[in-house]
This record gives C-alpha cells, structure tokens and sequence, in this order.
C-alpha cells in the first residue's frame, strides 16, 4: 500500500477532529491523497463521510487537527488554490424560489478567490462544460425544470467548468438515472487520464468501481478500512453483472469494522462498460 | 386644460422634477437588491431594515435638535441611513450564527424598530404629520440635496448589484457552493445587507418605511412569472420598478393620492394582470411539478429567453 504523496498533496488530513452540537463527528482522521488519485469515500449512513468532504472543503469548520488542500491550510481561506478545486454537492438547491438557467449556475463556477467576474470566453466555457455532460442544447432552460440526473450533471458542469485538479463529489449516484450514472462515469473516466485527483462519497461503488484506485471506509467516525485497487487486477476488468454479493475475496479481508449492510461489500468484478 | 397641457405643466414644475428622478432611480435600482434577497428567501428583510430606519429617522431628529440645526428633518436621513446599515448588519449576523432564529430576530428588529422610532419621535416633540410623512413618503417635499443623494446612493446600488452579479448570484444561489469555490462569502453578504440597507434609505422618501419592501419585491414577483433566467427576472423587474414608480407618482400629481401607497397598488395590479392573462400563453409556473413536461415547454421557454 505505497502511497505516492509528493510534497504537496491534493489532501492532507491530519488527526481531524470534527464535532458538530453534541457530537463528535469525526474522530482522528488522518488522510493524504496524492495527485492523481481517485479516492472512494464508503460507509453507512451517519458515518461522518459527508462532513469530511465538508471538512475537507472548508465548509464545516475543524475542532482539532488540520487540513491542507495542496499546502495550504483550508482555514486559511486566502492561500487555498481555490480554482484548482471543484466541488459537487449531493444535490441542487431543493427550494428553488427563482428560477434560473443551466448556464447560469454553471458560469457560478467560473468565480473563485481571485476572479469574482467570469472573465473572457466564459460562455463558451460554460457551454464546453455543459456539452461534457449532454446538456448543452438545454443551456438555457430552467434548471427547475430538469429532472434530478439531469441537475446532478449540471452540478458536475458547474465544477468541471474550473478544470479542477481536484474534484471533490458527494453521493453522484444516489438516485439518478441510469443515463445520468454513465454520463458520470464518462466524465470522470476523462477526468482520470488528465490525472484529475478525485474523491468521491458512494453509498455504493456500483458503476464507478473500476475507476477507484483506493477505497476509505467510514465508520462512526473513523477509518475502519483503507485499501489501494490493484489497477492492474484482471479481474476488475472482467465484465460481469452488478451483484451485491460478489466480493472479490483478496481485496476485501474479512469483515472487520464493516457494517453488516450488504450495499458496502466492494464488488470489484463488477465490469463498467460504455 | 387638455390632458397634455396638464402633463407639460407637471414636467415644468422644478419639485415635480426633482420628484420623478428620485422616482425613476429608485424604481429601477430597488429590484436590483431585491432579486438577490428574493434568491436568499429574505424577501423581508427590507420591511425589517426599514423599520429601524424609522428610529434612525427619530435618532436623526434628536441629534438635529441637539445640534441645533435649523430643520429637523436635516439629520433623518443620514440618521436612518446609520440606522438602516446597523439593523442589516445584524440580521446578517443572525442569519450566518444559525438560520433558525434568523426570522425571529427579524421580528425584533419589526417591533424594536417601530417602536423605538415612535418613542424618540415624541421625545424630540415630533408630531404624527412628521411620522407619517416617514411611514408612507414624502416625495413631495424634497428639495435639491435629497435629490443629489438620492442619486448617489442610487449609483452605489447599480455599481454594486450590477457589477457584481455574477459573485452575487453565485452567493446567492448556493451559498456552500460559494464558498467551497473560494468566494469572499463574508464580504459578499456585508455588502449585499448594507446595499439593501442604502435601498431602503433611497426609499423611504419616495413610498415610506412601511412600504419600502414593495419596491424592492413586487417587480421581481411580477418579472419572475414571465422570466426563466435570473439576468431576465432582475432586468425586466427593474423597467417595472422604474416604470410603476414614474406613472404612480405621476397619477397624484392629477388626483391626491399618496404616492407610496399608489405605486404600491399599481405594482400589485401589474402582478395579478400577468398572472392572470399568463396562463393564456401556456406559461409554465415554475414550481408545479404537473406542468414540468419538457416536450410542451421547450418552445416556450426557448422564446421567452430570445426576449
């Protein structure tokens, strides 16, 4: 389980401490993902992985411990490369009370630390980015009006926007479509040869299994597992169905620290074709 | 007289003038702040920034009388454009501490607002002709300075609500999302609470505290039926705003009728006009999920973003 942190890696979490209200979130979490990794982010419900990707992006703040995107500390707001950095919520805003237009909220993502205007050719990036995702013929219909997958590309649009370097995804998969799961798998398949680093929360790994490198599970807290894929696994890349069941016995030892709920068993012969 | 010789004499008139520019910039430059507030779901917080307006206006009174300033009135602007920012400043606060008390320390701000301003108002020996010339408008008093102001706060609030759109629409829409992109967040939402605060000050004197939110929110409500982008909804709700303001203020020239509350009633009827002729043109509403068949409404929305 070689890591191949540099000296700046894309996350570096270290003893992160999280306590929300009462409750301590997250208890000692130390973390680095290297360039270019895709990192999977697993576990039950309640198991703290939403307020690390939150944590991680500075949007919750820290108890005790550090985080670092790139070398910097995400605390210290000025120095974080932020359009380095894209950022997926779980979904749209729920309650719209305007409506607005895809390539509205997508252009939001060309504004970070340094640029609060969205600058020369953005409304040719804008429809690059929506055109990435198969929405580029709808860029000016009410997002409102789309259904969920179709509002979960358009969030993905709003990120890839900013050609990140590092993508940070909560729960993609949770349900949208069918095509919208393969337009995301798509993007991020694209996104892994460009050497984009990737962390993304999944309840299951479903059809993004055979583009994880590495998988975390999250439980009450805690790192119960961290394991590398092993890329050049044959048997990843045996096409099979998607079964719940099929736990390819060599990645995945034993059962310790996992909750017994049988959507987290890694299926790694899961096969992903276009 | 025909209508037109009535229409040149109130062109003619300097304080009529004066009036319908105050007239036109605040109805154009209100809906600015209030398309961003009704994205937050603040659609209120005008009503409660103008209400400790109302005790700025009396703090005003009693800091004129004080100095001894020739009129009282010289300080209540100023003193509610210090009150106005003070008031927004902490509704801000709230809202970022924990949105669950954000409404009800709006209601503070009502109650505390009005209040206070009545209780000053008596103790600086104001009359209810000074209150109410605060509470509904007092367009028809203002003098050259007013207007000079007026213009200047007017040009603050275009330069900010329009300059920044696109930060302030991104703030405004995801707020996490804004911040995660590395966007001043705290920054952004100070100058959106104290450009709201100036709005409110422009206001006051055109419909008056107790209305100064229908300026900034009817003509958004009005543009948001016929609208599908944000950019459309906040450029269609300021023509509105400019026009309903112009014409209202024009009508009580002709009859006598307060200006505050007849440009009020107008933007309201302009609402349930669109409203109720809209669905003749197959509009869709926008959050009626019965109506979201793409298929029907491709065209329509293609055409309504063309405008």
């Amino acid at each position: 389980m070689s890591e191949r942190s540099g000296p700046r890696p894309a996350v570096h979490l270290d003893a992160l401490h999280v306590q929300l209200g009462a409750n301590t979130v997250l208890k000692g979490i130390d973390l680095t993902v290297p360039d270019g990794q895709t990192l999977a982010l697993l576990g039950a419900n309640g198991s703290g992985k939403t307020t690390l990707v939150k944590t991680l992006l500075g949007l919750v703040p820290t108890t005790k411990g550090q985080v670092t995107l790139y070398g910097a500390d995400v605390n210290a707001r000025r120095s974080v490369p932020w359009s380095r950095i894209g950022y997926v919520p779980q979904r749209v805003n729920t309650n719209p009370s305007m409506t607005v237009t895809a390539e509205e909220v997508v252009a939001a993502g060309l504004l970070d630390n340094r640029r609060l205007l969205p600058g020369p050719r953005a409304r040719e990036r804008v429809h690059n980015a929506l055109d990435q995702v198969g929405l580029r013929e709808r860029s000016h219909e009410s997002v409102h009006l789309f259904s969920g997958g179709q509002q979960q590309r358009v969030l993905i649009a709003r990120a890839l926007v900013r050609q990140p370097d590092l993508l940070v995804i909560d729960e993609p998969m949770s349900g949208i479509d069918q095509e919208s799961q393969t337009a995301l798998a798509i993007s991020l398949s694209e996104l892994q040869t460009k050497g984009t680093t990737i962390v993304v929360v999944l309840h299951d790994p479903g059809v993004l299994a055979p583009l994880i490198h590495r998988t975390i599970i999250l439980d009450q807290g805690r790192i119960s597992r961290d394991e590398m894929m092993d890329t050049q696994d044959p048997h990843r890349l045996t096409p099979g169905p998607v079964t719940s069941d099929t736990t390819a016995g060599h990645h995945v030892h034993g059962n310790d620290g996992v909750p017994s709920s049988g959507r987290l068993s890694l299926d790694l012969t899961t096969g992903w074709r276009r | 007289m025909t209508f037109l010789d009535t229409l040149l004499s109130m062109l003619a008139s300097p304080l009529m003038q004066r009036a319908l520019i105050i007239a036109l910039l605040v109805g154009v430059s209100a809906p600015v702040i209030g398309t961003y507030l009704v994205q937050r779901r603040l659609a209120l917080l005008g009503d409660g920034i103008g209400h400790v307006a109302l005790t700025g206006v009396a703090m005003g009174w009693l800091a004129g009388a004080a100095a001894g300033t020739g009129s009282a009135d010289a300080l209540a602007v100023p003193g509610a454009i210090v009150a106005s920012i003070i008031g927004a400043l902490l509704i801000e606060f709230v809202r970022e501490r924990g949105r669950t008390s954000a409404d009800l320390a709006l209601a503070l701000l009502f109650y505390g607002g009005i209040a206070g301003g009545v209780l000053l108002i008596g103790i600086a020996g104001g009359t209810a002709a000074n209150l109410t010339a605060y509470l509904f408008g007092s367009i028809s008093t203002v003098d050259t300075l007013d207007m000079w102001l007026s213009v200047g706060l007017a040009a603050f609030i275009l330069t900010i609500g329009l300059g920044l759109r696109s930060a302030l629409f991104a703030l405004c829409y995801d707020e996490e999302f804004a911040r995660a992109s590395g966007l001043p967040v705290r920054t952004l939402n100070i100058l959106v609470a104290v450009t709201a605060a100036l709005t409110v000050a422009i206001s006051m004197r055109v419909v008056g505290v107790l209305l100064v939110s229908a300026l900034m929110i009817v003509p958004v409500a009005v543009a948001q039926l016929v609208a599908v982008s944000f950019r459309a909804t906040m450029g269609l709700s300021m023509a509105l705003g400019g026009l309903v303001c112009v014409v209202g203020l024009s009508i009580t020239y002709f009859h006598a009728l307060s200006p505050g509350a007849t440009i009020t009633v107008l933007a309201i009827t302009l609402y349930a006009a669109v409203a109720a002729i809209r669905p003749l043109f197959h509009r869709r509403h926008p959050n009626a999920p019965e109506s979201r068949s793409k298929v029907q409404l491709r065209p329509q929305l293609e055409a309504a973003h063309e405008r």
